[in-house]
């Protein structure tokens, strides 16, 4: 393909993250950080990457970024890869949050982002800190002057910008307090409508709030890439219900009934995939019974217990794998 | 390119609002290439007033470089002035260079340019491109003054007057690509500060030692420019190929 036709090319009906195989090392002996790391974001999704510290997360980010180079696999953004004709422009359209980066003490925040304009060649530096608030008082002063939050605020003037298609935030809430965390997650949602985002994160509440997918990694591996929909919709409701007879008959009524069964305080609780159909023949079966139900609650599983459940059942598999393999081999 | 530009048009306004940088760009090569030379040839012109006596013993042999110097204060000249030349090409750009970018990564404001759609060779060649360039125009308007002292006072020929700006440039590369292979090294700025002067201590020595026992003159300053080129083109290709700049964002 000649170099005119890759370029072209950006802004064809391409994935706007596109991650294959990916494999990253540092020094031929080490442990890979990234380890066949394969998952996809859609245009006009919102995908967390979860994984606990290690996981590969920020080098995963860096490779989309360019910054590093993937040992194997290949890491497409917009359908280029780093190096390629159509990187530049591909590169071009992507705004960036970094991990709690470090200030310039020498340079103002209006320097900072006039920096940022003139390597994206567009944007409009008063419109951008405008939108997050940056004052004429903010952007006279040094960036390292301005306080966490604003700092914070800044880093999201700077990745807007260049009103990008695809924004990418590493950790943007992370060492703020929950106030300025508040705050940001707020201007968040609002800079990521009608985007695609790859929020890369530790906090499931924050990534609850604000993203539609969610790729979950765990030593390099992708373990699991999915709708939090979906994965709300598959995964069992924790159901909570109430009779006038107590909890321990309503328990005991659902054991019956072949339900596992707890009485925790005055409710008796389990679980039940697809509660709006299975709820209504429990609850009529209880007042069959002669129980007077006057509450049942369906709660969907957070994202946070959808982590560790994909996480626990990351682990229960790798043991299970990796006696397969010893297996039949001479001891 | 403009991004490139951008990114030089950063470092040149930090570099100027550095103190502690230009201190380092004018004070060091003051000293270096300024006071020591000038206060050199003023006392070996005096000493020539006063009548050359020389006080080595009859039967010293100088080495092949100083040939002479016991009759012919010119000959120290020559030897003193392409020393202080290497050294002021050697230790200039490498402070500022490890500092600024070893800073860079310290105080975690190269993930500010690692988010940007520009490459980590980019934004290092514009900081060491920015350093070289500075101390390229400093150092050269030194020696230039130097050069037109010595060329007035008769102690050298034009071609060995000429050859020490190939030797200041070559220093200058050398010790912007060294210090570029220690950033990506060290762990801190001490850790640069402490490799730094492991290397340069013993480059100095080397270059007194080829202008010392190297054939006289014009020969000697243009061997160890070579030799400077060398290594510099050495520890680029080991910063670039073996070490790389991912160490950076490790």
């Amino acid at each position: 393909m000649s170099e005119q036709a890759a370029v072209d090319r950006v802004g064809e009906a391409t994935e706007p993250i596109d991650v294959r195989a990916v494999v990253k090392r540092f020094g031929a002996l080490a442990r890979p950080a990234l380890d066949g790391a394969t998952f996809v974001v859609r245009s006009g999704r919102r995908a967390c990457l979860l994984g606990p510290n290690g996981a590969g997360k920020t080098t995963l980010i860096r490779i989309l970024t360019g910054a590093l180079a993937p040992t194997s696999g290949e890491a497409r953004v917009f359908g280029a890869t780093p190096g390629s004709a159509a990187w530049n422009v591909s590169r071009r359209r992507v705004g960036v949050v970094p991990q709690l980066p470090g200030m310039y003490r020498d340079l103002t925040a209006r320097e900072y982002l006039e920096l940022v304009r003139g390597v994206y060649e567009r944007g409009d530096v008063d419109e951008a800190a405008k939108k997050l608030g940056l004052t004429r008082k903010h952007l006279r002063r040094s960036m390292a002057e301005l306080s966490g939050g604003w700092q914070r605020r800044l880093t999201l003037a700077a990745a807007l910008l260049c009103e990008p298609d695809l924004v990418v935030l590493d950790e943007p809430t992370v060492g703020l307090d929950p106030v300025a965390a508040r705050e940001v997650i707020a201007m968040l949602r609002e800079a990521t409508a009608g985007r695609t985002a790859l929020l890369c994160t530790h906090n499931l509440a924050e990534a609850e709030a604000l993203c539609d997918d969610v790729v979950v990694l765990r030593d390099g591996k992708v373990v699991l890439d999915d709708s939090i929909d979906e994965l709300r919709r598959r995964a069992p409701a924790h159901v909570a219900i109430g009779v006038r007879e107590g909890a321990a008959l309503a328990a005991s009524a659902l054991s019956e009934l072949g339900l596992d069964a707890k009485p925790d305080g005055d409710r008796a609780v389990f679980l039940a995939s697809d509660p709006e159909a299975r709820l209504p023949p429990i609850v009529k079966a209880l007042v069959e019974r002669g129980l007077s139900v006057f509450e049942c609650i369906a709660t969907p599983p957070t994202l946070e217990e959808l982590f560790l459940q994909a996480v626990q059942r990351d682990q229960d598999r790798a043991p299970k794998a990796s006696v397969a393999e010893g297996e039949g081999q001479p001891s | 390119m403009s991004a490139f530009r951008t990114l030089l048009r950063k470092e040149t306004v930090q570099l100027l609002r550095s103190k502690s940088a230009l201190a380092t760009a004018t004070l060091l090569p003051s000293l270096l290439l300024l006071f020591a030379p000038l206060s050199l040839l003023a006392t070996l012109v005096d000493v020539d007033q006063k009548g050359w006596v020389s006080v080595l013993p009859s039967t010293f042999q100088p080495p092949r470089g100083l040939v002479g110097m016991d009759r012919d204060s010119s000959v120290i000249a020559r030897f003193m002035l392409a020393s202080l030349v290497s050294m002021g090409g050697l230790v200039v750009p490498a402070v500022a260079a490890s500092y600024t970018m070893v800073s860079e990564r310290e105080s975690r404001t190269l993930e500010l340019l690692a988010a940007l759609p520009v490459t980590i060779r980019q934004v290092l060649t514009a900081k060491l491109g920015v350093i070289l360039a500075m101390s390229t125009a400093v150092t050269s308007a030194m020696v230039a003054l130097d050069v037109a002292v010595l060329l007035r006072l008769q102690m050298a020929s034009i071609g060995f007057a000429l050859s020490l700006f190939p030797l200041l440039v070559c220093a200058l590369l050398y010790s912007t690509a060294s210090a570029l292979l220690i950033s990506l090294l060290a762990r801190d700025f001490r850790t640069a500060n402490q490799m730094g002067g492991a290397l340069l201590g013993p480059t100095t020595v080397v270059a007194v030692w080829v202008l010392a026992f190297g054939p006289p003159g014009v020969p000697s300053v243009l061997v160890l420019a070579a030799i400077f080129l060398v290594a510099a083109a050495l520890a680029l290709y080991v910063a670039l190929r073996v070490v790389t700049f991912e160490r950076l964002l490790r």
